[in-house]
């Protein structure tokens, strides 16, 4: 069976501003329930919906960013359905007049590169939470603190071809949306959250087929959406072979992913799609949106990935594997980049980052952003050891103890008389003492078994409680003893 | 009737800076009016709840005003229309869905008032959700007409009406989305401003249709309305939708020359669809006018046979959304028999009345997929067209004057179960809504049954103080109150 | 005169039920305010984009910053069901969640 995967991506991206979409209260993960909620975001009779800035601001930025043109109109409307989550009883969001429109996204995948086509961006606001008791009391209860948070709606053109490139592409918007430090993005929390469409092109005897148009929901992490994907590329073949069933025939039909069993499942057919019952939002008014506001939010846009990942190959001259770990998180790369300001050696710096510092971070599960130890303290630690005061095994050991009390690498290898042996004289005299108390070897090197050494070396850390600056030992044994 | 309550809020608000009278005093004689009347034979039912708390308030103002420390408005009584919140105070609408409802906030018109030493009398009968022409449509029962009991007050905003025209209150504050305010005025012969869309805050008026909404006055003259106005007009941060203007000059309020003043007079508002009273009053009017040196002149604006149709489509659709919240979820009445789906059924079968549940089905089925385009839409291009017009128009004239109703007050059960009728009680009204222009109902003169008529002078957006300030010279000349 | 089919599913949109002894004269009221609105029909509005109204810029909209919110004490107040910090509903139905 010859076929195309077709799929389309609806990515929700919820903003990491100060305060929610139309009132003040706090915008912040989680809390007490209901301890974040007001008139407004609770929908009682008689509030008003009151835009915040910095949302219309966030919604250019991710617009210019992802390549969309931004409307020089735009208006809010309302999508009307009754739920609980939903205070309002409508959801104040944007239909036919999105904020951005039509941009462009490419993503990588081991396929090759693809161009994927944004249809639009819009601004709305997300819904409270529906708790259900598990204690088969048949009662729900609702949390409106998530009532009101400004959220973006990326919406793609079906023009993935594989779940592969939709998992890729849902990563790069993830990426983008934190360079652009307009979202948390934190997956766990919800704050970026992944709908796809999809269906496939089947083709037999030189006719091409469309199997119905499914809505993937609940897909909660990069992994999830891959995986949900490839059942449901598998399952509509399936569906395929054995009812022939054309997107014309059956139309659209939602299914959700349900992780435990690795399938999809039927939520609900086109005949029961509702009726939203859009129109314009009559407590606000439309919204211009002039090119010098465009410009200067332009202005705010960083270097995206992609700029950044040529930068570290072609001018730092890392490798790809290296870059791209670097610059997935851009507070890690931004880490990177204020240790080469102290400490201009990238490859160094890049090894030491995505050692011992990765190890660190992974092992206690800290992010880079919570990281004790600053930049500046990781390129002192570095100087420590290209100088020679510290050897690479003593820095290992000093920046356990950074990591652990936020003190300064100096600050710890002063407090510990740690500092390396590289004094000549200092040096000579070990050496000289070790030699003497072990003529067997020192014989056994002079006779050209050179392996002999390395007993040697040990002898000498041993003897300078692991201090000596080991290039400068073994010179010197070397020397005393071809002498 | 104590004497006291005759007075007109602005002299009320002599009498308190003279000290001739405390604001106790005149509180608790609107509380003995209010109850004398409920218990009469055929209460005039205007209030829903008479505040307890009322008496104490004015004390405080009078200690306020003792020690000068006090507002503009300090002691002066005003009555409230029940969808305008107060923080603790119960907000029905009228409304059944709204059963054992608090406000937990103070609508930002209320604060204003507030600020400067306003007392609340009580809440007053409506329209369920502010949906009706003649106060009958209300969980609380009809209000009466003050002047004929056996006539309505005209609604929406009846009970504020009726409770200034029978003496219980000197002022009143109502809402208007269709003529809310200016029917009941019209009805109860008095003045009844609705300022133009944006000049008022909506924050904490419970919605009906967002983009008409518009609270207003009623008061015995236009004075008290411009007082009252200069005190609560201005933009508003909790409303996005409120204009950026003052209205801090407006009182004291000085009657207006007319001399050259432009007036129109559509003839599709001034025509034989009027009843003869309601045509021989609107004539009396124009000759003076005429007199005053006014440039009277008829045009024709055909677009305005088509508001009612206009209307009947946006406000029921903005209404199908802004009442979908009552669900029983936060506040209000509940009725959880059964599932989520059963509660959101039973708790508004049985918590909306019926006008409410036509509108909400119109509403919804106007905005539903097929028919958005064949009305809502169409609905919105006749209004821009309308709002062109009279764009135009206003280049021309300063003022565009009909009745406020085609007819004098009707008697309660007259036109209750036919809801296209009573529509069209609003047919000279809802124009300066869908517009967003101030417009203002004057008791103009009195029908062959000794009752009352109004005129309506609606003037460009920003122009209350014009409409005011012939609504002076007609009152300072001895019109109909 | 609207469709049973029609007037089903508007119904269905209102989360409201009409008895069956009031249905006809519902079905009756709404058809007289159909048929008067449709008058709207005569005129020719196909060069017409309906306005938006006045606009406004970023400027005239609320800078980002937080404020209050509500106590819980006004939360108890607003509803005898809000129990423990949340608001008690009834148990929502499979059918209703999916349709979401």
């Amino acid at each position: 069976m010859k076929y195309d995967v077709i799929i389309g991506c609806e990515v929700h991206v919820q903003l990491s501003t100060k305060s929610k979409a139309f009132c003040t209260c706090r915008n912040v993960f989680g809390g007490e329930p209901n301890s974040r909620v007001c008139p407004v975001c609770l929908g009682l009779p008689g509030s008003l919906p009151v835009p915040n800035k910095e949302h219309i601001r966030s919604a250019i930025k991710a617009g210019r960013a992802l390549g969309c043109s931004i409307a020089p109109l735009t208006k809010f409307d309302r999508k009307n359905y009754m739920y609980p989550d939903l205070p309002k009883a409508y959801q104040i969001s944007q239909y036919d007049m999105p904020i951005c429109n039509n941009g462009m996204l490419t993503v990588f995948t081991q396929e090759g590169t693809r161009d994927i086509r944004i249809l639009r961006i819009h601004m709305e606001e997300d819904t409270g939470k529906n708790i259900h008791a598990d204690d088969g009391s048949h009662e729900s209860y609702v949390d409106y603190n998530r009532s009101g948070t400004p959220l973006l709606e990326i919406v793609s053109e079906p023009d993935m071809r594989s779940p592969a490139e939709a998992a890729a592409f849902v990563m790069s918007i993830h990426e983008i949306m934190q360079y652009l430090e307009i979202s948390d993005c934190n997956m766990e929390e919800g704050s970026l959250r992944c709908d796809a469409n999809i269906n496939l092109w089947v083709y037999e005897e030189e006719k091409k087929y469309a199997t119905p148009i499914v809505e993937i929901k609940n897909m909660n992490s990069f992994k999830a959406i891959q995986a949900a994907l490839e059942y449901e590329v598998q399952r509509q073949a399936d569906e395929w072979q054995n009812h022939r069933l054309t997107r014309e025939a059956a139309g659209k039909s939602t299914r959700g992913w349900n992780e435990a069993s690795g399938k999809t499942i039927l939520q609900r057919t086109k005949e029961e799609e509702a009726d939203y019952r859009y129109f314009p939002e009559p407590d606000l008014k439309p919204l211009s949106i002039s090119a010098d506001l465009i410009q200067s939010i332009e202005k705010t846009i960083g270097e995206l990935p992609k700029e950044k990942r040529e930068r570290f190959m072609h001018q730092l001259g890392l490798s790809e594997t290296d870059t791209i770990v670097l610059t997935t998180e851009k507070a890690f790369a931004d880490y990177f980049e204020q240790i080469l300001t102290h400490y201009p050696n990238p490859k160094k710096t890049a090894n030491w980052l995505l050692g011992e510092v990765k190890k660190y971070l992974n092992a206690g599960n800290i992010s880079i952003s919570d990281f004790r130890t600053t930049p500046a303290h990781i390129a002192e630690l570095l100087l420590l050891q290209e100088s020679g005061k510290i050897s690479g095994k003593m820095a290992k050991d000093v920046f356990i103890k950074m990591a652990a009390t936020g003190k300064a690498a100096q600050e710890i290898v002063s407090a510990e008389g740690l500092s390396q042996i590289s004094d000549r004289g200092e040096l000579e005299k070990i050496v000289i003492e070790v030699i003497a108390a072990n003529p067997g070897s020192a014989d056994d090197y002079r006779n050209g078994k050179l392996q002999a050494i390395k007993f040697l070396m040990g002898q000498v850390m041993k003897a300078s409680k692991g201090k000596a600056n080991p290039q400068e030992a073994e010179k010197l044994l070397s020397e005393k003893l071809s002498s | 009737m104590s004497e006291i309550t005759r007075y007109s809020l602005t002299e009320i608000k002599t009498l308190l800076e003279k000290k001739s009278l405390t604001s106790e005093e005149i509180v608790s004689a609107y509380q003995t009016a209010y109850e004398n009347d409920n218990n009469a034979d055929i209460p005039l039912n205007g209030y829903i709840e008479f505040f307890k708390d009322a008496r104490t308030r004015a004390s405080a103002e009078d200690i306020k005003r003792k020690n000068n420390t006090h507002g503009r408005l300090s002691g002066l009584p005003i009555a409230v229309k029940d969808n305008i919140l107060i923080t603790g105070k119960k907000a029905t609408c009228g409304s059944k869905i709204l059963e054992g409802f608090s406000a937990p906030y103070t609508a930002t018109v209320i604060r204003r008032l507030e600020k400067e030493g306003a007392v609340f009398l009580g809440r007053t009968n409506m329209d369920e959700f502010a949906m009706g022409s003649s106060c009958e449509y209300s969980q609380y029962g009809p209000t009466r007409n003050p002047v004929n009991r056996e006539y309505v007050p005209g609604g929406s905003s009846g009970g504020s009406a009726a409770v200034v025209g029978a003496f219980q209150a000197p002022a009143a504050l109502g809402s208007d989305t269709g003529g809310s305010v200016r029917l009941p005025a019209s009805f109860c012969g008095l003045y009844g401003l609705k300022p133009g869309y944006g000049t008022l805050s909506r924050y904490g008026l419970v919605a009906y249709g967002s983009s008409l909404d518009q609270i207003g006055i009623v008061a015995h003259n236009p004075a008290d309305i411009a007082l009252l106005l200069s005190v609560c007009a201005g933009i508003d941060s909790k409303d996005s939708t409120s204009r950026d203007f003052s209205y801090s000059d407006m009182f004291p309020l000085t009657p207006g020359n007319l001399k050259g003043l432009k007036v129109a007079l559509p003839v599709q508002l001034n025509g034989e669809g009027n009843s003869d009273s309601v045509r021989k009053t609107a004539a009396g009017f124009i000759d003076w006018l005429k007199q005053q040196g006014a440039d009277v002149s008829e045009i024709s604006i055909p677009n305005l046979s088509y508001t009612v149709a206009i209307y009947y489509i946006i406000a029921p659709a903005e209404a199908s959304s802004n009442l979908a919240r009552y669900d029983g979820i936060e506040y209000g009445l509940r009725n959880d028999n059964g599932n989520l789906l059963d509660m959101y059924i039973n708790t508004r079968s049985e918590g909306f009345g019926s006008e409410v549940k036509r509108r909400i089905f119109i509403g919804n089925y106007v905005l539903s997929s097929g028919y958005y385009d064949a009305y809502y839409k169409k609905a919105q291009a006749v209004r821009s067209l309308l709002t062109h017009e009279f764009d135009n128009i206003f280049t021309d004239y300063d003022i565009v004057l009909s009745p406020t109703s085609p007819t004098p007050p009707f008697k309660l059960g007259e036109k209750l179960d036919d809801p296209v009728t009573m529509y069209l009680q609003d047919i000279c009204t809802i124009y300066a809504n869908l517009v967003g222009i101030p417009a203002i109902s004057i008791p103009a003169g009195m029908s062959n049954d000794n009752l009352p008529i109004g005129m309506q002078l609606a003037g460009r957006q920003g122009n209350e103080n014009l409409l005011l300030s012939i609504a002076q010279s007609w009152k300072n000349r001895g019109g109909a109150a | 005169m609207i469709d049973d089919k029609t007037f089903n599913a508007v119904l269905g949109l209102c989360r409201f039920s009409i008895s069956g002894t009031e249905q006809e004269h519902f079905k009756n009221q709404i058809g007289d305010i159909i048929s008067y609105v449709e008058k709207l029909k005569e005129i020719d509005t196909s060069h017409i984009d309906p306005d938006l109204g006045k606009t406004i810029t970023v400027n005239d909209l609320r800078d980002d910053a937080p404020g209050e919110s509500l106590i819980r004490t006004k939360l108890e107040e607003l509803s005898p069901h809000f129990e423990n910090g949340f608001f008690r509903v009834p148990q929502i139905i499979e059918e209703m969640e999916e349709k979401k």
